[in-house]
């Protein structure tokens, strides 16, 4: 179930002195199991473009389509979309609100119509896929928990209704590397069960390591988008918008400036590792 | 005199029912003008530990002197809040006003700064993070960073002893953080004491000592070469290492051995080429 934008305009405040024109024209087909990175500097339209592919924003023009379908038509049942998309905000745990976890994961699924033998199950499987045991924090304040855990506790209420689309703003921001890394194999893990993940994010370094197609946007529009290599291939390109790459693909570019072989194309953190290896190979101990 | 010296705090928050200790006998000192960073993973205590410092905490039980103020009981407490200032993770929660210049003035009217002092020092606060002229603007249209030194610009007003910058870039994107570290730089440079709170590993580097924190322990402390290096030690308080690090150890583990090990990436690429 492929998700298309079709040069689709976005404005704020239109007619007033605040009018911002945050989308231009931009066209972007996502296919059903890709896992995308969405990189730009702030106001280049992130927020915006995933909002609009949500539903939440209106287009002031253009289409957003779902499985070919216009989601904006008045015939469209939004309830539909609500089910296939799931939207995970910035800082999501800022939406608890229940009295237990059990209540506030599964809110949507109640409001969706599940009855409570489905909801339950369902509730238990997205705790259990972010890592968490039903049994043990169904009956506990979800505001009882670290900042980590009150996270994943918000994103099982969005994975909670199986959404086939996963679109994430920023969500390892104020995460602790090892909560980061958990974090990002969890998405790693949805998405090789065959769950689109759309992911907004500054971290260079996690997209390189996790993402496959990687968008940057430049005043509302696409700037690049290609494969991590592709994109992140032009160090100049990434700069013009905004974007600083990966540590490792930073360290790739300044040792081939000093002259060592280092590939085109080096970019994860094991892709360094090796080329830098094979490039002192001679000297190995 | 230390700016900072902690003896065995313990703090414990009564949660439905249950008791956990995220303080669990803490001692340490912050000498006068020194870069401290506090890292640790969430949950580990630090928020609570830097609350202690700004009195938002009563001592519960240890000892705590603050700019040479007793912390225990609440003798001190508007004292030490003047003395400590801090600047939290989010800056859009920490805005009082529509304009720059009376959300600045805003702390120093509450501490009773006579009326014709003010416009000088909201000045003086501006100039030094860097953003000089902004008077006049909405902080709500500002950019992240400029937000944050905003925050800062508003401590500093009130001529604090210590500044505490609770995990301060964590919401900000990539330019922000640099806009922000830069001004933490020269504010140490400066001759301020700062105790910066982090689990970016990488803002630790350029400290003058590490406290590394963990169960609301103190796990270690040392120069940053020493504590960053030891990726044993880090994975035990939850972190993980800086990239160079973790690229020294799995060099040496293929035969590779550099001459040492490297913090930043400009370190690894020089002992590379070396």
């Amino acid at each position: 179930m492929p998700i298309s934008l079709e040069s689709v305009s976005y404005t704020y405040a239109p007619g007033t002195a605040f009018q911002c024109r945050a989308i231009d024209g931009l066209s972007l087909t996502v296919d059903d199991g890709e896992f995308v990175g969405i990189m730009g500097s702030t106001g280049s339209g992130k927020s915006t473009l995933i909002q609009l592919m949500a539903g939440l924003l209106t287009p002031s023009s253009g289409r957003v389509l779902l499985d070919g379908e216009d989601i904006h038509q008045k015939s469209y049942d939004r309830i539909k979309l609500r089910r296939r998309v799931g939207l995970v905000f910035q800082y999501p745990e800022y939406q608890l609100f229940e009295r237990t976890v059990e209540k506030d994961v599964g809110f949507a699924l109640r409001r969706l119509g599940y009855g409570p033998e489905e909801t339950r199950e369902a509730v238990r499987r997205a705790l259990k896929t972010v890592g968490l045991d039903y049994d043990k924090v169904r009956d506990k304040s979800p505001l009882g928990f670290s900042g980590g855990e009150k996270r994943r506790i918000a994103i099982a209420g969005v994975l909670a209704s199986d959404p086939g689309i996963l679109i994430l703003d920023e969500p390892v921001a104020g995460l602790d590397p090892l909560g980061r890394d958990a974090f990002l194999d969890m998405l790693e893990g949805l998405n090789a069960k065959g769950v689109t993940i759309l992911m907004v994010s500054h971290n260079a370094d996690a997209l390189s390591e996790h993402a496959r197609r990687i968008v940057t946007l430049k005043e509302g529009r696409v700037f690049l988008d290609g494969s991590v290599k592709e994109v992140f291939s032009d160090i100049f390109a990434l700069k013009s918008c905004g974007i600083c790459c990966g540590q490792s693909r930073l360290a790739a570019e300044l040792l081939r400036e000093r002259g060592m072989d280092i590939p085109e194309g080096t970019v994860k953190y094991a892709e360094l590792l090796s080329a830098v290896l094979s490039a002192r190979g001679g000297e190995g101990k | 005199m230390d700016a900072v010296c902690a003896e065995k705090l313990v703090h414990s928050y009564a949660f439905a029912g249950s008791k956990r200790r995220s303080l669990d006998g803490v001692s340490f000192t912050i000498k006068q003008g020194e870069l401290v960073a506090l890292l640790g993973h969430n949950g580990c205590g630090k928020t609570t530990l830097a609350r202690h410092l700004n009195a938002l905490l009563p001592v519960q039980s240890g000892e705590l002197t603050v700019a040479g103020l007793d912390a225990k009981g609440s003798a001190n407490l508007w004292k030490i809040r003047r003395a400590c200032g801090m600047v939290f993770q989010n800056p859009d929660n920490q805005f009082v006003s529509s304009l720059v210049e009376e959300d600045i003035a805003f702390g120093l009217r509450n501490f009773g700064t006579p009326e014709k002092d003010i416009p000088e020092k909201v000045r003086r606060a501006l100039e030094s993070v860097g953003m000089g002229g902004y008077e006049k603007r909405s902080p709500q249209l500002l950019s992240g960073g400029q937000k944050q030194r905003i925050a800062i610009a508003g401590v500093l007003a009130l001529d604090p002893d210590i500044l505490i910058f609770d995990e301060a870039t964590s919401m900000l994107d990539p330019e922000g953080r640099r806009e922000v570290l830069e001004t933490i730089n020269r504010l140490h440079r400066q001759g301020h004491t700062i105790l910066m709170i982090s689990h970016y590993i990488e803002e630790a580097v350029y400290s003058d000592r590490v406290l590394l924190i963990h169960d609301g322990r103190i796990l270690a402390q040392g120069k940053p070469r020493e504590i960053l290096t030891d990726p044993e030690q880090l994975r035990q308080a939850g972190l993980t290492p800086p990239m160079p690090v973790r690229a020294y150890h799995d060099l040496k583990a293929a035969g590779i051995v550099l001459a040492r090990c490297p913090l930043t990436v400009e370190e690894l690429v020089e002992e590379l080429c070396r």
